[in-house]
């Protein structure tokens, strides 16, 4: 059944996130992307928690986490979650943690989890606030993939790994996708994790969603064009952005709008083109509709 | 869940909450903040008392110290944001820590008022009450705060969750209230002459007390358990009753 959210809003002082409107289907992996104060810590952790009291629903696997209750603990307990901030105590140690909480979750695998650990090069009678933050992160990797859950999430995980404890991740999150009917939802600000790994996307901008869709439906709509300036200007009309420099130009364009004799290479745009050149430019979201809706620049 | 599940998670949460309070009594009584407390403690009073019996600032900061204490061992607490807990959950969480906090305080009480007999003091009896009385309603107030305060990542609150609109004045007026005793009983623990009157003074001090848990007690009914119920709350033991008697 994957992740279902109907009309979510969240008000939060003076912001207010939402409609956020989106279904993403068992087995594949979401990536949410979007500018800082976008909207995508509220929308996770509202997610995370199965906070719908603004309005609005989450589901997950057709659980709802919006009643408090026995509903939010069984909602919960199909969440595992790997967080930018720590989420456990930190007077504990690694092996405290899987004791003292692994018990809430259903089929928690202790072997599993102290494997884990190891494997992950966790000291395991350090207390936490004795471990750096790759650590922590590691052990928290250790714990989400030591239960049954049905949803991964991730916030900005591997801003703080060296690259073979992001290497263990990757393969980590590979296994835990192969069941079938799980899902991750993963915010990053490193898009190149999500050009590999992301099956959908979601993009927010001050609050609002701007695009859900399949990742490579929505890549096969824009094109990058590079040639000198010259020939760049020859394409004005259809560059949705561009960016010149010394030796050369490069451009966002839709696909549709080709073919682009004039240009030296046309490539497929990496996300974060798609980000830089759709809001580097400073468009706003009614003119970006109005080009996903094929009006033009 | 039905109950025996229920009565499952009770003890994971009661095992949670022993972890934490462990782990929290490892923390600071093993730990370098421990012996500075003992530093302080025998250096502020121990030494001092010993050299002058009659010096009440001594006893004072027999009184600061036990405060700095147990206040250090308040402040951490479980995390449990993220944790397939219930807000019903987390009141029992905060039920049992704080149960065994005010335990904690008794134990050090004692065993302070135990050392000072043996240095032959003779204030345990006439500032002990009242000192009791003061970690009492630290504790009290630490643990309404925790349930009045606990707050969510990214400012959500336990309190715009979970508690009623209409209840909000209440609490706030049950927190300035605990806050005022708190520090009026800490300022006639540490400079006012206790020997006059004393019982006096502890019986005053009781009845605030009592005031006071009988708000927190009154506190878990403010927290709205379930949106969609205004039904009261049944024990689990009845729920067990009533599904015998169906069965």
């Amino acid at each position: 059944m994957g992740v279902k959210v109907e009309q979510f809003t969240k008000k939060r002082n003076n912001f207010t996130l939402g409609e956020i409107d989106f279904e993403l289907p068992e087995g594949y992996i979401l990536g949410v992307v979007g500018r800082n104060g976008s909207g995508k810590s509220t929308l996770f952790q509202s997610m995370l928690f199965g906070d719908c009291k603004d309005g609005g629903s989450i589901r997950i696997n057709g659980k709802d986490g919006g009643t408090d209750g026995e509903e939010r603990v069984d909602y919960r307990r199909q969440c595992a979650f790997v967080l930018e901030a720590f989420p456990f105590t930190d007077t504990v140690t690694a092996k405290d943690i899987g004791d003292i909480y692994g018990p809430f979750y259903k089929d928690f695998n202790k072997e599993k989890y102290l494997e884990l650990l190891e494997k992950l090069e966790i000291p395991f009678k350090k207390r936490m606030k004795k471990l750096s933050t790759g650590m922590k992160l590691k052990v928290q990797m250790a714990f989400a993939f030591s239960y049954d859950s049905r949803v991964l999430f991730l916030d900005e995980p591997t801003a703080s790994l060296d690259s073979f404890a992001r290497k263990d991740l990757y393969q980590l999150i590979g296994e835990y996708m192969e069941r079938g009917n799980r899902n991750v939802i993963w915010t990053t600000h490193l898009t190149e994790e999500l050009d590999r790994m992301a099956d959908y996307l979601l993009i927010l901008e001050k609050g609002k969603q701007v695009v859900f869709e399949e990742k490579e439906a929505l890549m096969s709509q824009y094109r990058m064009v590079k040639g000198s300036k010259h020939q760049l200007d020859c394409m004005k009309s259809r560059l949705i952005g561009r960016l010149d420099r010394e030796t050369y130009s490069e451009g966002l364009v839709k696909t549709e709008d080709g073919p682009f004799p004039f240009a030296d290479a046309v490539e497929a745009p990496t996300i974060e083109d798609l980000l830089c050149y759709l809001y580097g430019q400073k468009k706003s979201i009614a003119e970006y509709a109005n080009i996903q809706n094929g009006m033009g620049a | 869940m039905d109950w025996t599940e229920k009565i499952e998670q009770k003890k994971k949460i009661r095992k949670m909450a022993y972890r934490m309070l462990w782990a929290d009594f490892k923390d600071l009584v093993l730990g370098w903040k421990a012996i500075l407390i003992l530093l302080m403690y025998l250096g502020f009073f121990i030494l001092p008392y010993i050299n002058e019996p009659d010096d009440y600032n001594a006893a004072g900061m027999y009184y600061f110290v036990i405060w700095v204490f147990m206040s250090l061992s308040a402040l951490a607490e479980g995390s449990f944001n993220y944790l397939p807990l219930s807000t019903k959950d987390i009141v029992y969480y905060l039920k049992v820590r704080t149960n065994h906090q005010v335990a904690w305080m008794v134990l050090v009480s004692g065993v302070s008022a135990i050392i000072l007999d043996a240095c032959g003091a003779e204030i345990f009896w006439e500032r002990g009450v009242i000192i009791l009385l003061f970690l009492l309603v630290t504790v009290e107030w630490y643990s309404f705060t925790a349930l009045y305060g606990y707050s969510k990542p990214e400012g959500t609150n336990f309190l715009d969750d979970c508690i009623p609109k209409g209840r909000k004045v209440r609490i706030v007026i049950y927190n300035v209230y605990s806050v005022v005793l708190l520090f009026t009983s800490m300022m006639i623990g540490m400079f006012m002459d206790c020997n006059e009157h004393a019982k006096i003074k502890a019986l005053v001090i009781l009845c605030l007390y009592l005031v006071m848990y009988i708000f927190r007690a009154d506190a878990a009914n403010w927290v709205r358990f379930d949106e969609h119920s205004k039904a009261p709350r049944r024990s689990m033991w009845a729920n067990a009753e009533q599904l015998k008697q169906q069965a």
